[in-house]
């Protein structure tokens, strides 16, 4: 019988050998040059609108931002004119919107899907979820103008303007064409909603059971179960998820072009026409002859990055201060 | 036979003696506060449970022992039906607290819950500060006086053993605390709603020596006070603290948890009076 404290033999040739250590310098080398290219892409996109932009800010300076005219053509009412202002004011109310209607409504959606939904529904309808959020912006547009836009002034806009309008300013009507803040508001909402509703689901999911069954084994409901312990466990997640999906909302262009009717004058009315940073510059940068023009949108292209890196820098600042409050685990 | 299987035997007459002491001191007879009889549970299909008869007695401590994958933390979860949530669980035969059904149309898991407490087997204190930890479970009870929440939590805290560890640090986050003092806040949060039995699932399997002691020492306090049911896999844990043991075995067949022997730990771990028992004691299996 073979002696049963025979350790089997390996051939381990390199247990001892130095190793040469070329794969992993390479390695190393290769990310590194992969993570430096992200770095440089937002140092060039920065370069450039800044360079592009020289014109503009030789002209308007600071003012550019909150300058209220955007006339590129000459007529003998209105000289020729580049403010900022109505297209950061129509990004920012736009996405405001879509922000305020799909940041509870997504929430709503992703606890659903990861606390209370059968079992049965629950991969189906993630994947709907997730097929929402892969489909391109420009169907969402085309359905918007097409099907979205007359049922949106029959039942909201119309109703709205009427009754509430009459007394409010911003709510007011007559709306004549179905083109603006609200529609392109609420169009957003609904692109931007899986993206929110996903990543609450995954983070809820990401919950340890066992913070579910503390709750539990005090007699807590399922609504006090998921409010107070889950929810609250995951809500830096929800609030990144809920951001990216506001980042969406702020750089959308197609959609935005489509249904928000591009015009540069500001009205008080959310339901008038408006315009976006990125509807500006995709519309008008084909056919902007003009350097000062070009220069302009090329500007406002650089307010565009700015105010998102700006909402980007709150939103880990918001997200860094629930993290190390009484956040459970650290992140 | 290799020669390390055999463990000598002094260690199971050790516990036989931690046994003998607590015998003397807590023999008396109980009111039965849980019943079983005839109890399954099934997973889906998979029978985890088969046949179990068990009555355990209000006020005192009751320790289910046996070997990983027997049923003790599924018969454990079955009492406060945290198995809720699993798909396909199941339960037949009875299951009583106070006689009342379980497992019965009538019966409500969630007020059901509020009766009976648990501890967990890893601390698992909610990302909020102490107060608010153990404030939760009364919270959830509708208590709305701050003054009086303040009270049942300090009381809880006290009985928890915590309370001077966690006074100047109410506000810091449960987390925060060490392994030890977690599981103690989590028990302070359980006790905090007085329920009348407190289900511990091997509550120290994640704690060190000393910590473990501490527990122990509390187990020892509350009883009386709490029908306590400790899960362990720790026999001599058993032996110091339980007045009754459960010892249960997986059926080698069908993989079904069944209860072996129930009986007076002293008596359990003195005189088995089942073969199996006897050899899980003295470490033959398991």
């Amino acid at each position: 019988m073979a002696d049963a404290n025979a350790v089997p033999r390996i051939t381990a040739s390199r247990r001892w050998a130095r190793q040469t250590r070329h794969g992993d310098v390479f390695f190393w080398l290769l990310t590194l040059f992969f993570a430096l290219m992200i770095i440089g892409l937002v140092v060039a996109v920065g370069v450039v609108t800044y360079t592009g932009s020289a014109a503009a800010r030789a002209a308007y300076g600071w003012s550019f931002l909150w300058g209220t005219e955007w006339n590129p053509v000459e007529t003998t009412l209105y000289p020729v004119s580049f403010g900022a202002w109505p297209a950061i004011r129509g990004t920012l109310l736009s996405s405001l919107i879509a922000l305020i209607l799909a940041a509870p409504t997504g929430v709503a959606i992703g606890i659903f899907l990861s606390e209370l939904c059968p079992l049965r529904l629950r991969q189906p309808l993630g994947f709907m979820v997730e097929l929402l959020a892969a489909i391109p912006s420009v169907i969402y547009g085309l359905w918007g103008v097409a099907v979205f836009a007359n049922w949106f002034n029959d039942w909201v806009t119309n109703p709205i303007a009427e009754s509430v309008g009459q007394f409010v300013p911003w709510l007011a009507g007559p709306v004549a064409v179905s083109r603006g803040l609200a529609i392109t508001g609420t169009i957003l909402a609904i692109m931007i909603l899986p993206t929110i509703s996903a990543i609450t689901r995954d983070m809820l999911q990401a919950v340890p059971n066992h913070q579910r069954e503390a709750m539990l084994s005090l007699g807590a409901t399922r609504w006090e179960v998921i409010w107070g312990a889950v929810v609250p466990y995951a809500r830096a997640g929800i609030v990144g998820g809920i951001m990216l999906g506001l980042g969406r909302a702020l750089g959308e262009t197609m959609a935005a072009t489509m249904l928000i009717g591009n015009s540069t004058r500001i009205e008080e009315s959310i339901f008038y026409p408006a315009t976006t940073a990125a509807a500006l510059v995709a519309s008008e940068l084909p056919n902007a002859n003009d350097p000062l023009h070009e220069s302009s949108l090329i500007g406002l292209a650089l307010a565009l990055f700015g105010i998102t890196l700006l909402l980007n820098l709150i939103a880990r600042y918001l997200v860094w201060q629930t993290a190390r409050g009484p956040a459970g685990e650290k992140v | 036979m290799s020669e390390t299987r055999t463990r000598p035997l002094p260690l199971a007459g050790g516990i036989a003696a931690t046994a003998a002491a607590r015998a003397r001191t807590h023999e008396r007879p109980g009111k039965t506060k849980i019943e079983a009889v005839n109890f399954d549970f099934y997973y889906g299909s998979f029978k985890a449970l088969d046949q179990i008869n068990l009555a355990i007695p209000e006020g005192e401590v009751t320790a289910l022992i046996g070997p990983s994958g027997c049923g003790k933390s599924t018969l454990l979860r079955a009492m406060n039906c945290m198995h809720a949530r699993t798909p396909g669980a199941r339960a037949t035969g009875l299951l009583t607290i106070d006689g009342e059904p379980i497992y019965s149309d009538e019966a409500d898991p969630i007020l059901l819950r509020r009766r009976i407490g648990m501890v967990f087997q890893r601390p698992n204190p909610f990302a909020k500060s102490v107060f608010d930890n153990v404030a939760y479970g009364l919270r959830v009870l509708g208590e709305r006086n701050s003054k009086r929440l303040a009270e049942r939590v300090e009381w809880a805290l006290r009985r928890a053993a915590l309370w001077d560890e966690v006074k100047d640090r109410l506000n810091a986050t449960g987390t925060s605390l060490s392994g030890g003092q977690q599981q103690r806040l989590c028990i302070a949060r359980t006790i905090a709603v007085e329920p009348e039995v407190v289900l511990m699932d091997e509550p120290c399997s994640a704690l060190d020596p000393i910590s473990t002691l501490k527990i122990e020492e509390l187990i020892a306090d509350l009883r009386g006070s709490f029908t306590i049911i400790i899960v362990t896999h720790n026999m001599q844990q058993a032996a110091r603290v339980s007045d009754h043991t459960a010892f249960m075995l997986m059926d080698p067949e069908t993989r079904a948890g069944q209860l072996v022997e129930f009986g007076p730990t002293a008596q359990l771990f003195t005189s088995p009076r089942d073969a199996r028992t006897e050899a899980y004691l003295s470490g033959h299996f398991g």
